[in-house]
């Protein structure tokens, strides 16, 4: 909390005339569209369409610049469970095209294009805004599920008809999950080791169509696009897709970086984090029978934590990522194309809410909350009916609250969030019988209150203006010749990068996926090259925060204005200059 | 007027019609319907037409479809081989032929074609072609690198170059484009090797008795070196950056790009930035993903005499026993079928390939794969084998009267200055001369067919009923698959791939109470029945192969009962029965 304070502090500090903003609001897919087309001064990009025929569109803000300019990438909700991260995305560009001029966005957009992808999955996208929501991530092919030889006859379902699809818990012997005792709303898996016995199965909202008493098992599509890319892709799994980049969104995507070797760093919005957190690292070299073990490279992954520290610092975010990446976007670009690939969770509901009366010693009225470090009083955290030896063993292992019921924690402490949990309440099922239906509303919790909406998206915003001075650039530093004798000179280049990212990660050094820097001597009428390193060299590697590269050759020339050198990248700029006389 | 009489007596001829009966095969009285030389390699065009006549001799077998198209926008055809009147091909069990996925590996191409016609010619003849194109398909695709084989046969080449397909690759990092190909520096239609005569500073030396043959000199305490360098394949230093021959036309391999165990270029060369970035490799996997009755693959390759099946890399452990077991029988037969060839496995007894074809038809989706390299160097020779250049040399001196090289001859080279250029042209050494190429194009072609008779053929052995009392019977199904491949292999099951087997009973009078797989053929009791819906079994296991499995109902009721089996690689098949 003090860090976020400081944070915001100093946010506001930094600005010259803090205006109020208004909120930052999800968009459905075609709002974003309306909205990008009212953007001026960037150019529009058709990427691809989604499964479903809707457009995948960026927007691209240029300003003149050498060749290799980079470009800096912004996506939004590629696993289209987190529909805020386009408006945090649209935001970018709207700030942008606000205000081109003002000191900090020129000084981004003269350093790297910036190009901007609202909405990367939107099929996902719109199930915020269909008649029924649904937090699913599956859009593409699907299998049988439930491998009864019929496919997709079994998908979830708004049984309860309230707009939708959340989950019912069945009283049932042999299910799995209790209440957590901190809140009872949230549920958490029965412990056998500490005497739990379960108390409810747990479903996802639906029916039981088919009859086999398993409850909305197999949807008509199973193939997620965040999980459909070709790092780390789980063949065999139903959310991973038929095979890499089948599905048209992940494919369009991929294609676009491709085809864009100027991109030298990704942020990508959306339910990964690696700048709150620290990735899981590898030893570059680390594989296991040719099969190269996962994870960000150690070199990398400290170069990501310092960018992390500075996001921490300006925006206050501590909403970590959720679960394995493999087989996403965020992991491919940095796995298999050698991007800095920064994954940002923007928001989460808050872990840390306390109630009005956490500081007394009695609990709550769910018998929850506790001060760190305290030990719960007898029997109260306890599930009721529990042998006295059973609970004493359960004091030496305190229960740490679930994060859900820290959640809920957050939205009782704010009466206007109500909406975001739906309270358990019962249901004769047509095919369950008495059952309870709620739990977090799609989006709850991926979704800020509109009343922190701008401040959240100001912060990002501040983050990726910092972003630009980052990039590599390359420059000749030095281009000196010695005349050694007559028409002979001993020729020095030195090329050096200023900026703290180096030219290539290590795992673009590791994948060969980024084109190395090409340092060419230009000879003209009639110099000849007489000795030393080659006309044309590719460098690739070449550190930042000042890390030079050096060359030498002898060259037989008139003049001195004969020599000179051309340095060349994709993604680092370029740079040219004649050679000067060595003092 | 002519075709369209032998279309005429193909169609109409019966198994005692003299005049065909065996060929290809037999050869007394031969007179195939569409004669076609076996002898030579067609270009894309070529070959094509070739399928094209066949077609238009066989309408009502063999017909055409385009898939897709190249990178050079060439058609990606599938020729399909069915008889419609035993039923469309998507019921059929259906083996998937390709050949020359690597440009310069051509006679897949021709061992595809010669698949088609064999059967075709045969079809009206010889009653065990005839059963088995009558209850399957065939899916035939002669050219999956069709722009790499049009190249291959349009331009400068050797036996190893053309392997890549045509997309534009920067393979030197340096910005541009195939930018610098071997050149053919004497426009002999060859890229061969250049050696310079530098006496007494080279690595080599001519063999005394010949002078064509370079042989090393090691480094010696005696001071004795070689008179000549070896300079690499003809070429130029076309961009100027002191290399030559560095970035060619394209500079992958279609053959890493499949998406089972699949790992990027810097794992595995050749494999691309992602699975199937291909067109040539996509339009294909979507033609094989919408056709799940395919049941056999086979894929022709060259060269070095190998009937080659995965894993294609050591980190996948080793196939499951029952699968293995079925390609063991395979393979030892072809073995048998193939002199000169051996059955491998890719990782162990080659290298590891990563992305291989046969190793995502069978790991990503189950279905028994092979890779045939075709065409072994020591069939030259015979019971003589021989082997290296001299061999090489010998067999072209004796049986093609030297055709096979080019002699050395000096040209001027603008780095080297006075150079020889030289060496054996493009269609020696991973092809074989002319007069072998039937043989070669038969025997694989054959092996591809002998493996389709292996594909699933599922059939009812019987049907019981029996009365238990009161109001009960057991219906007592016996399924049986006669050939070597299972419905649905250990791999499908285990990985949960495509749709599983299913069995059911149904009739309009017939209440299913309890069903299951019967595990024991005298105690009917020992029966794993099912949770729910006893109506429909699911077999995820199927049937195995050359084997049985045994299903019971429990039912009341009366009358007509009908019991289907149904699975993705066999035909459906149905018994009809009565409860008292």
């Amino acid at each position: 909390m003090l860090i976020q304070a400081f944070a915001i502090a100093s946010a506001l500090v930094g600005q010259d005339a803090p205006a109020v903003r208004p909120p930052v609001p999800v968009y459905s897919h075609a709002q974003l569209a309306g909205r990008m087309r009212e953007i001026r001064g960037a150019e529009w990009l058709t990427l691809g369409r989604s499964r479903s025929g809707l457009e995948i569109s960026a927007l691209r803000f240029a300003t003149p610049g050498a060749r290799g300019k980079p470009a800096l990438l912004i996506v939004g909700n590629v696993d289209g469970l987190q529909p805020w991260s386009s408006s945090l995305a649209l935001h970018h560009a709207e700030r942008l095209a606000a205000q081109p001029d003002g000191e900090r966005e020129r000084a981004l957009l003269e350093r790297a294009d910036v190009i901007v992808i609202p909405c990367a999955n939107p099929d996902a996208h719109e199930r915020r805004f269909t008649s029924v929501r649904s937090e699913r991530e599956a859009t593409g092919g699907g299998v049988d599920d439930d491998r009864d030889g019929r496919q997709g006859e079994d998908p979830p379902s708004d049984v309860d008809g309230d707009g939708m699809i959340t989950w019912m818990r069945v009283e049932d012997p042999a299910g799995e999950w209790i209440a957590d005792p901190a809140d009872e709303r949230a549920l958490i898996k029965a412990d056998a080791k500490r005497g739990e016995r379960g108390r409810w199965k747990l479903w996802p909202e639906g029916r039981d169509l088919d009859l086999d008493e398993r409850v909305a098992e197999d949807a008509a599509s199973d193939a997620c696009v965040n999980r459909n890319f070709a790092e780390e892709f789980k063949e065999h799994a139903a959310e991973s897709g038929a095979y890499a980049m089948s599905e048209p969104e992940s494919r369009a995507l991929a294609d676009f970086v491709l085809a864009h070797p100027e991109i030298a760093l990704v942020v990508t919005y959306g339910a990964y984090d690696n700048m709150v957190e620290k990735p899981k690292t590898t030893q570059a070299n680390a594989r296991n029978k040719l099969v190269p073990a996962p994870g960000v490279i150690e070199a990398d992954a400290e170069l990501l934590a310092e960018l992390g520290q500075r996001y921490r610092e300006t925006t206050g975010n501590t909403a970590k990522g959720s679960g394995n990446d493999a087989g996403s976007w965020q992991a491919w670009l940095y796995g298999h194309r050698g991007l800095w690939s920064l994954a940002i969770h923007p928001w989460d509901a808050p872990l840390d809410a306390k109630r009005a009366d956490a500081a007394t010693t009695d609990a709550g009225p769910q018998g929850a909350e506790r001060k760190p470090g305290e030990e719960p009083a007898t029997s109260s955290g306890a599930p009721q009916g529990q042998p006295k030896g059973e609970a004493a063993s359960a004091k030496k292992a305190k229960r740490e609250p679930s994060d859900d019921a820290k959640r809920l924690t957050w939205i009782d402490t704010h009466p206007e969030e109500a909406a975001r949990f739906v309270p358990w309440h019962g249901f004769e099922h047509p095919e369950l019988g008495p059952v309870e239906i709620g739990g977090f509303a799609p989006f709850a919790r991926s979704e800020p209150p509109a009343s922190d909406s701008a401040t959240i998206a100001e912060k990002e915003f501040e983050f990726l203006l910092s972003l630009g001075a980052e990039l590599a650039r390359v420059r000749i530093a030095e281009l000196s010749a010695k005349p050694l004798a007559p028409d002979l000179f001993e020729v020095s280049a030195a090329i050096d990068n200023l900026s703290r990212l180096p030219l290539q990660s290590a795992s673009a050094r590791r994948t060969d996926s980024v084109r190395s820097l090409r340092v060419r001597l230009v000879l003209d009428d009639g110099a000849k090259l007489l000795g030393g390193d080659d006309a044309l060299e590719l460098q690739r590697s070449l550190g930042g925060s000042g890390a030079r590269a050096e060359y030498r050759w002898l060259v037989r020339a008139a003049r001195l204005g004969d020599i000179g050198l051309s340095i060349d990248t994709d993604h680092a700029g370029s740079d040219q200059r004649r050679a000067e006389l060595k003092p | 007027m002519i075709v369209l009489g032998l279309v005429f007596s193909a169609l109409q001829a019966t198994p005692s019609a003299p005049a065909n009966n065996g060929f290809p095969g037999l050869t007394a009285h031969a007179a195939p319907s569409v004669e076609i030389a076996w002898n030579r390699f067609y270009d894309e065009r070529e070959l094509y037409a070739q399928l094209d006549r066949m077609v238009a001799a066989h309408p009502g077998l063999l017909s055409m479809q385009v898939i897709g198209h190249s990178v050079e926008n060439r058609e990606m055809r599938v020729y399909t081989l069915n008889n419609p009147a035993t039923g469309e091909d998507r019921e059929k069990p259906a083996m998937w032929v390709d050949g020359n996925v690597h440009g310069n590996e051509v006679q897949g191409g021709e061992a595809v074609a010669y698949v088609a016609w064999y059967l075709l010619e045969n079809y009206a003849s010889n009653p065990r072609v005839r059963e088995l194109v009558d209850r399957s398909a065939f899916y035939l695709l002669p050219m999956v690198n069709i722009d790499g084989r049009a190249a291959w046969f349009r331009d400068a080449h050797n036996a190893h170059s053309s392997r890549t397909g045509r997309m534009p690759f920067d393979d030197d990092g340096d910005g541009l484009y195939d930018e610098d190909a071997p050149d053919d520096l004497d426009g002999d239609g060859s890229i061969v090797q250049m050696r310079k005569y530098l006496p007494g500073q080279g690595t080599h030396r001519l063999n005394p008795d010949d002078p064509r043959l370079l042989e090393f000199v090691p480094p010696n305490e005696r001071g004795i070196k070689g008179d000549w360098i070896v300079l690499g394949s003809e070429g130029l230093d076309n961009d100027g950056d002191g290399r030559i021959n560095e970035d060619a036309v394209g500079g992958y391999d279609m053959n890493r790009a499949w998406p089972s165990f699949w790992e990027p270029d810097w794992v595995q060369n050749g494999a691309g930035p992602y699975p199937l970035y291909w067109p040539e490799t996509r339009c294909i996997a979507r033609f094989i993903l919408e056709h799940p009755n395919i049941a056999g693959v086979q894929s022709f390759h060259n060269a070095g005499g190998m009937i080659l099946r995965g894993p294609g890399v050591e980190a996948f452990g080793e196939y499951p026993r029952e699968d293995v077991a079925v390609y063991d029988a395979l393979g030892s037969e072809g073995e048998k079928m193939l002199p000169y060839y051996r059955y491998m496995v890719i990782w162990r007894d080659l290298y590891s390939v990563f992305g291989g074809f046969v190793t995502w038809t069978y790991e990503g989706l189950g279905i028994v794969s092979f890779t045939n390299e075709l065409w072994n160097d020591a069939q030259s020779f015979g019971d003589h084998p021989q082997s290296g250049r001299a061999a090489d040399h010998e067999f072209d001196d004796r049986l093609l009267f030297g055709a096979g090289f080019v002699d050395w001859h000096k040209l001027e080279h603008p780095l080297y200055g006075e150079v020889e250029v030289g060496g054996f042209k493009k269609d020696v050494g991973r092809v074989p001369p002319s007069f072998m190429v039937e043989e070669m194009v038969h025997r694989n072609a054959l092996f591809a067919i002998r493996h389709a008779e292996a594909m699933p053929e599922v059939d009812f052995a019987d049907v019981e009923v029996s009365d238990l009392g009161q109001g009960l019977f057991a219906v007592d199904a016996r399924i049986e698959n006669r050939r070597l491949i299972p419905t649905r292999t250990a791999r499908a099951a285990q990985m949960k791939l495509g749709t599983p087997d299913r069995i059911s009973i149904r009739g309009p009078h017939c209440e299913v109470v309890a069903g299951g797989l019967r595990s024991d053929r005298f105690r009917p009791e020992k029966l794993e029945f099912v949770e729910r819906r006893p109506a429909e079994l699911v077999l995820e296991r199927g049937v195995p192969g050359r084997g049985e499995v045994r299903v019971r109902w429990l039912v009341r009721g009366s009358g007509s009962i009908e019991i289907e089996w149904r699975g993705e690689k066999a035909r459906t098949v149905r018994r009809n029965a009565a409860l008292p």
